[in-house]
């Protein structure tokens, strides 16, 4: 159990569409441990971005219980849950959802800023992830000023800021054509191969599904499919 | 996160939108400007009007005497010698051995009746040696002085004119006026067929100036100038000129100022036509008032209704008068606080459409670790600045106006300029800049802090 990072327990989620309730998940229960790079596929509306945000704490279960770290996340304050989520998830969104008045260097210090790591040990690290995505000469720019490429890849470095356990990405690639999405994706597996993080990617598109180790498929809400990937593939290769 | 950084972010917003941000500072601007403005001004005139009335006769008690008009039940004004002559009548049926006395009141008020216009026909109240007594018999009265007015034709070298004279004690007179000699010196005991003039007679009025020690003459009779009163300073130092008169000279004289009108009668020795109290130190000055009116009631036989006296205290006069600038200040800083209102909506709303503008950034720093509380002081010190920087452009505006207005009115009165800024405005200016910003910042920041991420995040 040491090895769980998270715990979904009968999870449900439930919206109210005025008089029409929609379950958008139904009865999950799954775990997340090390070193997994795991992707959620299923069709549009199958409540893939819906656990994304519960594997994330950006929002709560209606029914059933969610475990971060083993902790019940219901049980922890806002700001110690906040902070949590901060040392030990790292977002990487379709839409990069950078900060448009920052510059990508700015953005990727700013989690660093809100955890109170030191200006310089901040900056230090910033400009190596830079570095690490391919961006050492575009530092300074703000997102409006890179390709949508080049913001995803600060998203990324964003997202390693804080050095956490987890990388959740949902549809990263979803933007991208599909040669820059697979440099996106490439990042992602070196991420889970060499640094050993848990990557959690949600994606449409089964062939970039052929580089995650697992595969997690939801339909209509339920998870239908959970399993290892045999035919993983190397995007490298 | 630390308040550097919060602040970084928070200013980083301010300056994103610098046409939005400055529009709301402008609000903010002329609110705490207006404020600033009319409390100032509001204090500066206080105070010289204060200053004025304290000079036109400071703590000194007045007292004249006058015949209280009343108003009868077919609303004609009567004077008030019928009803005293009521009361005579009541007092001859208690008091037998007052007949002869009351006789004549009744005597007088049947005249009275018939022809009350004329004024001779009236036993005039007057103000006497027994008043002053009276008055010296109570504990708290420190000096008394007379005044007895009257007027006289002034000629100097070949020129003549009228002027107002003013007999007073010349015992206590100098001890309680606030005037003083700028040549000279004050009138003191003994002092005979001298007088003092204010400035402006002896500059102003004859083609020569009039100087110490050259005789004036007043009726043909001829006095020595032994003192040369100062000017009067300040705002209302002009106004004060009017009440005050020009030539001052002991009592006693005034009544053998023989007039040049030959069928006027000689005036009446020892009556009055007013008397300065100044109180004791410690005095209760409320206290020593009532009592006074209680003591020359007795003395003088009169009640509540019939009261033939008069008694002016400047005190009251600059309490009220003071009341008066206070209540229109509040109610001009009332209106001025308005548009402080207005432009804190300004603030507000800013901090709304910047909510809901930055809603998605929000929800991005919250999926990257940023608590409720980062997000609250992020938008608290956005509206801070905003209200701060409105708050200190202000406050220089409304100094600034201050004095302009000040300038103004100091050419327009010609009086010199002075800088005046009240701390009071200045520190009430300052604290609801603050407070307003922080009030209209507080629902759109809670608002903001308590965003779902999730929500905050799909938000386009
Ligand atoms: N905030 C919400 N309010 C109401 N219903 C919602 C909300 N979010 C999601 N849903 C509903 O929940 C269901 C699952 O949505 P979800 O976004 O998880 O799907 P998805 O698998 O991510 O789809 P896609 O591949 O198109 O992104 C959908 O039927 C959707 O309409
Ligand atoms: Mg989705």
């Amino acid at each position: 159990m040491e090895n769980t990072l998270i715990a979904f327990r009968n999870v449900w989620k439930t919206y109210q569409m005025g008089e029409v309730q929609v379950n958008a998940l139904k009865d999950v229960t799954v775990k997340l441990g090390r070193n997994e790079f795991a992707a959620i596929i299923g069709p549009s509306g199958s409540g893939k971005s819906t656990m994304m945000n519960l594997v994330g704490c950006l929002d709560i279960p209606s029914k059933g219980e969610i475990f971060l770290k083993g902790r019940n996340i219901a049980l922890l304050e806002e700001s110690d849950l906040a902070a949590l989520r901060g040392r030990t998830i790292g977002f990487v969104f379709q839409q990069y959802n950078l900060i448009p008045g920052m510059t990508a260097l700015e953005n990727v210090l700013l989690p660093l800023e809100i955890q109170e790591i030191d200006d310089d040990t901040a900056e230090k690290r910033a400009k190596e992830l830079l570095t690490l995505v391919g961006l050492s000469d575009k530092m300074q720019n703000k997102p409006s000023q890179l390709s949508g490429g080049q913001q995803q890849r600060v998203s990324i470095a964003r997202s390693l800021a804080c050095d956490p356990e987890i990388i959740l990405a949902d549809e990263p690639t979803g933007a991208l054509d599909s040669v820059t999405g697979k440099e996106v994706i490439g990042i992602l597996y070196r991420l889970w191969k060499e640094k050993e993080k848990t990557v959690v990617m949600v994606t449409h598109d089964l062939h970039l599904a052929g580089y995650a180790s697992r595969h997690i498929q939801l339909k209509d809400g339920e998870m239908v499919r959970d399993e290892p990937n045999k035919e993983q593939i190397d995007p490298e290769a | 996160m630390k308040s550097k950084k919060i602040l970084k972010i928070a200013f980083n917003m301010v300056k994103a939108n610098k046409l939005r941000s400055w529009l709301t500072i402008i609000g903010v601007i002329i609110g705490i400007a207006s404020v600033m403005a009319i409390v100032t001004t509001g204090e500066y005139f206080q105070e010289q009007v204060t200053e004025t009335l304290e000079g036109l006769g400071g703590d000194t008690i007045t007292i004249v005497a006058s015949i209280p008009f009343q108003v009868n039940e077919d609303g004609e004004m009567v004077k008030d010698t019928e009803v005293s002559s009521e009361v005579a009548a009541e007092t001859e049926e208690v008091a037998p051995e007052t007949e002869e006395v009351t006789e004549e009141t009744e005597e007088v008020s049947e005249t009275n009746n018939s022809d009350s216009i004329e004024p001779e026909s009236v036993t005039e109240a007057e103000l006497t040696k027994t008043d002053v007594f009276t008055l010296l018999s109570i504990p708290d009265v420190e000096y008394i002085n007379v005044n007895v007015e009257g007027g006289a034709e002034l000629t100097f070298g070949s020129e003549t004119t009228s002027v107002g004279v003013k007999g007073v004690d010349p015992n206590f007179w100098p001890k309680l006026t606030n005037k003083k000699v700028e040549q000279g010196r004050m009138l003191k005991s003994g002092d005979k067929s001298v007088v003092i003039i204010s400035k402006e007679l002896s500059n102003d009025t004859f083609e020569q100036e009039i100087r110490l020690n050259q005789m004036i003459l007043l009726n043909g009779r001829s006095y020595r100038v032994i003192g040369i009163l100062e000017k009067d300073e300040g705002l209302l130092g002009g106004l004060k000129g009017l009440f005050g008169s020009s030539i001052y000279m002991p009592y006693k004289d005034v009544y053998s100022l023989s007039y040049s009108d030959e069928d006027m009668p000689e005036r009446e020795r020892e009556v009055y036509d007013s008397i300065e109290i100044k109180l004791d130190e410690g005095a209760d000055y409320d206290a020593a008032l009532k009592e006074i009116e209680r003591k020359l009631r007795r003395s003088r036989r009169v009640t509540e209704d019939t009261q033939d006296f008069y008694i002016n205290s400047p005190k009251k006069t600059i309490e009220s008068t003071g009341k008066l600038i206070n209540g229109l200040t509040a109610f001009l800083a009332f209106i001025a606080g308005i548009s402080l209102l207005v432009g804190s909506t300004g603030i507000a709303n800013t901090m709304f459409t910047s909510v809901l503008e930055k809603t998605k950034e929000i929800g991005i720093m919250k999926a990257i670790g940023a608590k409720n509380k980062d997000i609250m002081l992020i938008f608290l010190c956005n509206a801070a600045m905003i209200s701060l920087v409105g708050g200190i452009i202000g406050i220089l505006l409304g100094t600034a106006a201050v004095q302009v207005i000040l300038l103004l009115i100091s050419i327009q009165m010609k009086v010199p300029f002075e800088f005046a800024l009240s701390l009071k405005g200045t520190v009430t200016a300052t604290l609801v800049s603050i407070i307003v910003g922080l009030i209209a910042g507080l629902v759109p920041a809670k608002n903001a802090a308590e965003l779902k991420p999730v929500d905050a995040l799909r938000y386009e």
